[in-house]
């Protein structure tokens, strides 16, 4: 077997982006939730889509581990982007409001009517957030002055490139930091960035 | 909406970027009020489900004593707020069962934690009020104690029990994610939402903590509990804000209800208008639900209310806000209380914001002559020594003298011909005349120190300044001017230390001469205070502005006493009179209820070469 210079370079290169991202995922983990890296937030989806909150409904719910407040988010599926989500999209999640009692989840997204946004859904009814790592499963798609429509992070920001979603939430773009005049990742690219990672990780092998 | 909201933060942030603020941390809020939610003051006790046995790498903690310690470090930063704990070796958290818990689970409440979360905490709230709050542990992780780097090599693939704890204890308080904050701050905190090498609560943590429960140590109470301490306001261009906190505070006995509302942790504030005006006090930016009240008098068991205010929307927009009409001279007390909703905890408590700002209606300005130097709601004395050129001033509560500062020693062909806010910084300047040169000056005044230098004008040395007040109703002192030669008296209308224009007011014998100048009717209007050197007799011009209007108050007193000054001194909002005996050295007080003169208090007797100076 022949190793080029190029390719043993590019090994380098390749083993060193790895090491980087272990040593990032071991300086940057959050407190209720570990940012999943693109590829797994994708992978650990069980669907991927665009969709407008329709309603938001909050209930009183009694079982064996106590009393909780629900809150039912209908969403308007807009597009779906990856997976296959049921024809009717409604996502539980614990906390919410009922009368003058809130239950608060700390890190919890909360959805107003309205909220357009990308949303990376995991265990939907079954988990206590129906998100991919809570709030680093949703994306709002939000418009500058000139309208252009962009992807932000939970909190608002821009995202500049889908790698940055395994940044804690409140860390700058390195994107943003190198490139003055980078520009927000516009919904089709970051859409377009989440079906061709989906694409990979479903991609069937030999074995299969 | 909120789609809108987002745009223009969005929008923001790409302009401007990321702007940290000095307070960085953000607030668990009500949706309805805005206000933070926060336990009510007292204790908060804990259920640890823990094993409390088993020893962690660091061979003396345990997860149970992890979490205590987490409890501890808060405890140790707050004022009227403490954990307090129980620790049980097993057991879950349950949901909305009235007990604040902390444990070890694989589920949240029954449900999947889902994909890397490492621990949870849900708490409930009523209104503005914390009732419960539960943080659980994703025993799919592994959890150890130490206080190292993320990064050491041998922390991988553990989590830090205490960092964690720290953190989801200051949710369970109602610190939120400075880092989803909006707009999202970019700040040291162990509250952001991604854990790292911060350990311990920053001074950013520290600082949204304390405002939410006072500062340490516990029990702690503020300086301004008590009505006799309240704490003066200062103006800066008419508008002050001050801050503090009603945590530990309580009721006096007498206090009245403010607002309605029986309240029981007020603290006080007091100010006294520099002139007639307008007021506007509210306590926004506050994080609790306020209760503000207006008086004026001196004793807490009888003050007299002069406005106040619960909620801005009852219910909805819980700060206060209220106005009023300031009589000039006259002091203002100010209460801020949290509102009792007497469910058993009491009074809210926390970080007061009070804001005030005054718009001037003219009149009844007071800083004539010896005036509140010191900004203590009292006029004060200021001395001349004809001999030595020293000048100092007694620092008065009222009638009674409370201390003694020394101003400067100046040559003794300076006087200080009256005194007055010239630069609008709230703070009393004064007003010298050079008696060979003619120059006249101004001391821009800090209180009772020299903060800057004025120059007004050279005039002829026949020309005396005689009073100092504002007479034209713009907000500005004007000065008075006496020909000694002549008679004439004029008026500058100034503007700060320039002149804007000279009405002249009248030729009058110079057996006359003018010794100062309030408002004595109340009608807004700055009167002239006349002492006849040769026959005794004094009497008051009533001025409607720059123009005489009526005569009032004849007396006659025999001619070593002279009025040597004129301000509020028994703070009745009524000018009165203070004489000096010229012979004996004796001082006494005529407190006037408008022009008539109703008690003449001694003041002291001080002989030889001090004189008191308007």
């Amino acid at each position: 077997m022949k190793h080029s210079l190029a390719s043993s370079l590019a090994s380098l290169i390749r083993i060193a982006a790895v090491i980087g991202l272990a040593a990032a995922a071991l300086t940057s983990r959050a407190t209720s939730v570990i940012p999943p890296t693109f590829p797994d937030l994708v992978k650990q989806s069980d669907y991927v889509i665009r969709g407008v909150v329709k309603s938001v409904s909050a209930e009183m719910v009694n079982d064996a581990t106590g009393r909780h407040i629900v809150t039912s988010v209908e969403i308007d599926v807009r597009q779906v982007i990856a997976g296959t989500p049921p024809a009717h999209v409604v996502l539980t999640m614990l906390g919410g409001t009922v009368g003058a009692l809130t239950q608060t989840v700390h890190g919890a997204p909360k959805f107003s009517v309205g909220d357009d946004d990308i949303l990376f859904v995991a265990g939907n009814g079954k988990n206590f957030s129906p998100l991919v790592a809570l709030m680093h499963g949703r994306y709002p798609i939000l418009s500058d002055s000139t309208g252009r429509q962009f992807v932000a992070r939970n909190n608002g920001v821009p995202l500049y490139s889908e790698n940055d979603v395994s940044l804690p939430i409140g860390t700058p773009s390195p994107v943003k930091a190198e490139q003055a005049n980078a520009q927000p990742l516009s919904p089709a690219a970051f859409i377009g960035k989440i079906q061709s990672a989906y694409n990979q990780s479903h991609r069937p092998t030999l074995e299969n | 909406m909120k789609t809108k909201i987002l745009s223009l933060l969005a929008v923001a942030a790409t302009v401007f970027g990321f702007t940290p603020r000095a307070g960085a941390f953000a607030y668990i809020t009500n949706d309805s009020t805005g206000l933070p939610i926060k336990w009510p003051a007292g204790s908060v006790p804990i259920r640890i489900y823990a094993d409390n046995s088993t020893k962690l790498s660091d061979g003396t903690t345990t997860r149970a004593t992890a979490v205590q310690f987490a409890l501890q470090t808060w405890n140790a930063l707050l004022g009227d707020e403490q954990f307090t704990w129980t620790i049980n070796p097993s057991g879950t958290p349950a949901d909305n069962d009235h007990f604040n818990e902390v444990g070890f689970s694989s589920t949240i409440f029954g449900q999947s934690f889902g994909s890397g979360v490492l621990a949870v905490t849900t708490d409930w709230a009523s209104g503005n009020e914390r009732v419960e709050a539960d943080t659980i542990f994703n025993t799919a992780y592994t959890w150890d104690a130490f206080d190292g780097s993320l990064s050491d090599a041998q922390n991988f693939g553990k989590q830090d029990i205490r960092r964690v704890a720290i953190h989801e204890l200051g949710h369970n308080l109602g610190l939120d994610h400075p880092d989803q904050a909006t707009p999202p701050q970019t700040v040291t905190a162990i509250m952001n939402s991604h854990v790292s090498n911060t350990n311990r609560p920053t001074a950013d943590d520290i600082a949204g903590m304390q405002n939410l429960y006072g500062p340490a140590p516990y029990g702690s109470v503020p300086a301004n509990n008590n009505f006799a301490n309240a704490i003066t306001i200062t103006l800066t261009n008419n508008a002050a804000t001050v801050t503090g906190f009603n945590c530990n505070a309580t009721k006096e006995s007498g206090e009245p209800n403010h607002a309605g509302d029986a309240g029981g942790r007020s603290v006080w504030w007091k100010w006294t208008a520099p002139s007639n005006g307008n007021v506007s006090l509210d306590t926004n930016n506050s994080v609790f639900d306020t209760l503000l009240g207006v008086y004026t008098g001196s004793a807490v068991g009888s003050l007299t209310t002069i406005a106040s205010n619960d909620d801005v929307n009852p219910g909805i927009i819980q700060h206060s806000a209220l106005t009023f009409t300031a009589k000039g001279g006259t002091t203002y007390y100010f209460a801020v209380d949290g509102f009792d909703d007497t469910t058993g905890p009491g009074a809210d408590s926390g970080l007061i914001t009070l804001n005030l700002a005054f718009t001037s209606t003219g009149g009844g300005t007071t800083t004539f002559g010896p005036s509140d130097f010191n900004q203590d709601g009292s006029a004060d004395i200021l001395w001349e020594n004809t001999s030595t050129g020293d000048r100092s001033f007694w620092i008065m509560n009222h009638l009674s003298i409370g201390s003694f500062v020394y101003l400067a020693g100046i040559a003794t062909e300076w006087h200080i011909v009256g005194s007055g806010d010239f630069d609008g910084d709230g703070k009393t300047d004064l007003v010298w005349e050079d008696t060979v040169t003619g120059d006249r000056t101004i001391w821009y005044m800090n209180g009772t120190s020299l903060s800057s230098f004025g120059y007004i004008a050279n005039v002829p040395t026949a020309w005396h300044i005689a009073a100092v007040a504002d007479f034209n109703h713009d907000g500005h002192p004007d000065l008075v001017w006496e020909n000694s030669q002549t008679g004439d008296r004029t008026f500058w209308l100034m503007n700060g230390a320039t002149i804007q224009s000279m009405i002249y007011l009248a030729g009058i014998s110079t057996d006359w001469k003018i010794v100062g100048a309030a408002d004595f009717t109340g009608d807004g209007n700055t009167d002239l205070v006349w002492e006849n050197t040769v026959t005794g007799d004094r009497s008051i011009w009533v001025m409607n502005g720059t123009t005489l209007s009526s005569f009032a108050f004849g007396a006659n007193v025999a001619l070593p006493w002279h009025i040597a000054a004129v301000a509020d001194f028994d703070g009745d909002g009524h000018p009165d009179l203070l004489w000096e005996n010229t012979t004996t050295g004796d001082r006494a007080f005529w407190l006037m209820n408008g022009t008539s003169m109703s008690s003449t208090p001694y003041l002291a007797n001080i002989p030889g070469v001090w004189h008191i100076v308007p």
